[in-house]
């Protein structure tokens, strides 16, 4: 058999010599003959004639034996390739329009699919994410999931358990320093299960070894990223010490630059944690499920264990069980709201690609139902005119697959251009190919689909009627054909409207995002993030005069307006706020709490206001005064002035908050609002409070520097000279802003690009139905012309029945758009879904496209020379 | 006509393996090679050989070349592969199966 196949496909490549040779071989079989017969006596004419009869069909015998060699369906697929490329060069504009489709569809969907799925879905670079689940506290009470107690982490993680290996960690972003240089870095403790939970292996050293965990050996693993930053190489950072807050330790191993967990964290070191309480929630775990274990095992296993614990420690653990979540949903869930929104996009912009190619496959067939009928009067066979219908169908879905495939790689080149260079794991994004291989699957899946259910119908058509009837009206030319492309064009434009209006919903958010005032000015800042280690009182308080040296030394640097520390800069990473309470208005006690108002609390030193362009409406800011033993004192936003002092002035007035001192505060200041949050919330009422008055949340500072020119160096040296120890980074108040907006911005630009993939698609949708039905109705037009109509009578008709479909579907859309407008109304920002301008636009552009696309064929019907149109049918 | 057997469908290759036993051989040589050996009773039909030919070769059993006859005329030429050797010793055992079956079968009741 596998001789055979060989010897066959050998004989087909060679195919034109082996032919040829065939040939030479009956020739020299007559010409042998023929002389023998010769030798016999006849004469050399007779002897021809006679080896020609002798050995029969000459043709025939050649045909027997190349039938020997054939391989049919190989040749059969050449000849149908053949025809089918040929058929659609005779039709360019169907092809292009099929083509381009199709590319469209799969690459901008995969494109987009590809970043977004990294981008905003974060996949985890970890071994086996689908095993590791995170193991939380959750309160049955309010269904709230969080932290683990020392205590109750021993009890859940106890053999046996449904879990391979398990880990607690704790730690956040901290101040680290090597030799060369001080940086803030996300450092986590864990304990010894953390490398077998992500089955880690270090690129260089080695791992944390057991007993290093039981000792707390001073070594730490640190990320490659960090590695390279500090020391040029990751097999250069084993051996070297870093410190932090005191601590020294050494590297003992590097790991691969994309594991970051938790996220974005870079250094890793041994913590012999012995806390056994049971209410202080300190610790975040993970835990590796056994193979096979699932995640709700996982979680009746740990709500086994809550029940018992609930028996064993009532006063502290009645309401208080445990669950598992996969690592993966907890990552999905921060992200789904975006997740389903450009799904949703995908699948509209998948199906318009779908829906076009549909109808331009349906048209086609129609128009070729006579083309079809005549091949088979003359004895196609049904099969193969099937089979060659789908050849062509396929060569669309291949020809607009590798397209689109060089489009999707240049759309991921281009989005990741135009993508924020904050966004985590920018660098690894790839053509995602899972979403390719989707979308190149349902495009030819459409292709295919479409085009063989005209082929069946149209190879089961009644040749004499269709072959009698001509090209007009053959398969699918009747009503019941033209009802469907029409069906399909309205819901084409249904669905980018809908697509349309999301786009242009967002596009005005966008603008108002961008338009909004903060309430603080960007420009000219520089953020410098300082950290002063600090453990008791007197350090704290020390901290406290160090930063006061460095301000008053940064307003000496040339072109420095102005310079100040803020715990709590506005998007950034240290803000606090809780409810507090205004003498002779409210009781602040514990159980009253949840009838208190609630504010943000910052700390700031005096000059801070000034120097981000706050402007002061009453009172006065903080000055050197403002210290420890002095009154405490605080000042107010206008938001929370108006919400609770409601026209009176609350200066002089006391308010106590829940940050640690518990003291009332002389409110001596009322400063203009600011979005501190994020530039998209609307200003929440703020507490500012002296930062030397509460010295245990100050040693970790944001200095805003207002300067004409970039100082950051000079800021540098001047801190290096007061403290070489402080670690300093050094970024600007605009960075900060716009990391905030750069995401919501990013999804607003991917989603207005697919809508407009969207529109574009089903324009060209629209025109193609169009076009065709111009075509098809060219004798009717022909004949109206030839009994008097103008062409402008012509165009009205075509025109007009372009118009009812695209209005069918404009409503349609319309209705679905209002409808479904709710489920975005998060992502907006200063506009409702119902926004006219946004839905307005849409629908205009839409029917501009859409006219447009019936007006250019109606307009080449209109000028067709009715005799000849005629002549045609 | 009593004078002329038609070859036996599936004999052919038989006889084509056996022929060629004797050395290459070219199309037209291998019927005459058949209809001499038969005493003039066997006739290959040229419609029949020149496929029979071509599916041994695509078989693997048989190879062909180009070559010179004594006449000095260019003629393809087949010959015998391994396989083609193999091949006949199986038809050829298989053949005098069939014709001791066939014997036994049709001889006289007694």
């Amino acid at each position: 058999m596998g001789v055979r196949m060989w010897k066959r496909i050998q004989w087909w490549w060679r195919r034109s010599q082996e032919n040829q040779e065939l040939d030479e071989e009956i020739q020299s079989h007559l010409e042998i003959d023929a002389r023998e017969r010769a030798q016999a006596g006849a004469s050399p004419r007779e002897a021809e004639a006679a080896a020609h009869r002798a050995f029969g069909n000459r043709t025939r015998i050649a045909e027997q034996i190349r039938e020997v060699w054939s391989v049919r369906w190989m040749e059969e697929l050449g000849r149908d390739l053949r025809y089918g490329a040929r058929s659609l060069r005779r039709t360019p504009g169907f092809a292009f329009v099929s083509v381009l489709t199709l590319a469209l569809g799969i690459g901008a969907n995969t494109a987009i699919f590809s970043v977004v799925k990294n981008v905003l879905l974060e996949p985890l670079a970890y071994t086996e994410p689908g095993r590791i689940v995170a193991v939380q506290t959750l309160w049955t009470k309010t269904n709230h999931a969080g932290n683990v107690s020392g205590g109750d982490y021993a009890d859940l993680v106890a053999k046996p358990s449904p879990f391979a290996a398990a880990t607690r960690y704790s730690g956040g972003e901290m101040p680290v320093e090597t030799a060369g240089q001080a940086e803030f870095v996300a450092a986590y403790g864990t304990d010894a299960g953390f490398a077998d939970v992500f089955q880690l292996k270090p690129v260089a050293g080695r791992l944390v070894a057991s007993d290093e965990f039981r000792t707390k050996a001073t070594v730490a693993v640190v990320g490659e990223g960090f590695a390279v930053r500090h020391f040029g190489a990751a097999k250069k950072a084993v051996g070297q010490v870093l410190h932090w807050e005191g601590n020294a330790l050494t590297i003992v191993g590097v790991l691969p630059a994309e594991f970051h967990f938790p996220l974005k964290a870079e250094l890793w070191f041994p913590e012999p944690w012995e806390d056994t309480s049971r209410t202080a929630g300190n610790y975040r775990a993970v835990a590796l499920l056994k193979p096979g274990v699932t995640a709700e095992e996982a979680r009746a296993f740990l709500a086994a264990v809550g029940v018992r614990l609930q028996t064993a420690f009532p006063a502290t653990h009645t309401g208080k069980s445990f669950t598992a979540t996969p690592l993966k949903d907890l990552f999905l869930e921060r992200s789904r709201m975006t997740l389903w929104l450009l799904m949703g996009a995908v699948g509209l912009v998948m199906l318009v690609a779908c829906v076009n190619v549909a109808n331009l496959l349906l048209a086609r067939a129609t128009a070729r139902s006579r083309e079809i009928a005549l091949r088979a009067a003359l004895g196609a066979g049904r099969s193969r005119l099937v089979g060659q219908l789908l050849v062509e169908s396929v060569l669309l879905g291949l020809a607009g697959g590798a397209i689109g495939l060089a489009l999707a790689f240049a759309g991921v080149t281009a989005l990741l251009r135009l993508a924020p260079p904050n966004l985590p794991r920018l660098e690894q994004i790839r053509v995602d190919r899972v979403a390719l291989l989707f979308n190149l699957a349902v495009s030819l899946g459409a292709a295919v689909l479409f085009g063989l259910w005209p082929a069946l119908r149209a190879a089961r058509v009644d040749l004499h009627d269709a072959v009698k009837q001509g090209g007009t009206r053959g398969a699918l030319g009747g009503g019941r054909g033209e009802w469907i492309r029409g069906a399909l064009v309205s819901a084409e434009v249904a669905i980018a409207l809908v697509l349309t209006v999301g786009a242009g919903l967002l596009f005005r958010s966008f603008l108002a995002l961008n338009a909004v005032d903060p309430g603080y000015q960007t420009e000219c800042r520089l953020v410098l993030t300082a950290s002063i280690p600090a453990k008791t009182e007197a350090q704290h308080l020390q901290a406290g005069a160090t930063f006061e040296r460095i301000f008053a030394a940064l307003r000496e640097l040339p072109g420095v307006s102005a310079a100040a520390g803020v715990m709590g800069l506005p998007s950034g990473p240290y803000g606090s706020d809780g409810s507090y309470a205004v003498e002779g208005m409210h009781v602040f006690r514990s159980d009253q709490f949840l009838t208190l108002p609630h504010a943000g609390f910052r700390l700031t030193s005096p000059g801070y206001f000034a120097a981000m362009g706050v402007p002061l409406i009453a009172g006065r800011d903080f000055d050197e005064r403002d210290l420890y033993d002095a009154e405490p004192v605080v000042i107010v936003s206008a938001t929370l002035a108006r919400q609770v002092f409601r026209g009176q002035s609350p200066l002089g007035r006391r308010i106590k908050c829940g940050l640690e001192r518990d003291v009332w505060m002389r409110v001596v200041g009322v400063v203009g609002d600011m979005r501190n949050d994020n530039p998209a919330q609307p200003p929440a009422p703020e507490l500012y409070m002296s930062y030397r008055q509460h010295p245990y949340h100050a040693n970790d500072l944001h200095i805003v520097v207002r300067a004409q020119s970039d100082v950051s160096e000079a800021a540098r040296k001047t801190i290096a000279q007061i403290d070489p120890k402080i670690p300093v980074k050094v970024s600007t108040l605009e960075q900060f802003y716009s990391d905030a907006i750069a995401l919501p911005r990013f999804r607003e630009l991917l989603l207005i690009v697919f809508a407009g993939v969207a529109a574009a698609l089903a324009t060209v949708g629209v025109y193609g139905v169009m076009s065709y039905a111009a075509a098809q109705r060219q004798a009717e037009m022909g004949l109206r012309i030839a009994l008097g109509a103008t062409g402008g009578d012509v165009v009205a008709i075509l025109v007009g029945s372009g118009a009812k479909l695209a209005a069918i579907g404009l409503g349609c859309g319309l209705a679905i758009a209002l409808t479904a407008g709710r489920l975005i109304d998060s992502m907006l920002y200063g506009i409702r879904p119902q926004d006219p301008f946004a839905i307005g636009g849409a629908v205009l552009l839409l029917s501009a496209a859409a006219l447009l696309a019936a007006l250019i064929p109606a307009l080449r019907a209109s000028r067709v020379d009715p005799a000849l149109a005629l002549r045609e049918e | 006509m009593a004078d002329k057997l038609d070859v036996l469908q599936g004999t052919l290759d038989l006889l084509i393996l056996r022929t060629l036993q004797w050395g290459p051989q070219h199309g037209h040589g291998i019927g005459q090679a058949i209809r001499a050996r038969s005493g003039d009773l066997l006739q290959v039909e040229h419609g029949s050989l020149y496929p029979a030919l071509h599916r041994l070769r695509r078989e693997g059993w048989i190879d062909s070349e180009w070559g010179v006859t004594e006449n000095n005329q260019r003629a393809k030429f087949y010959r015998l592969t391994g396989a083609g050797k193999r091949q006949l010793v199986a038809e050829e055992s298989k053949w005098k199966l069939i014709v001791k079956t066939m014997a036994r079968v049709l001889r006289p009741q007694e």
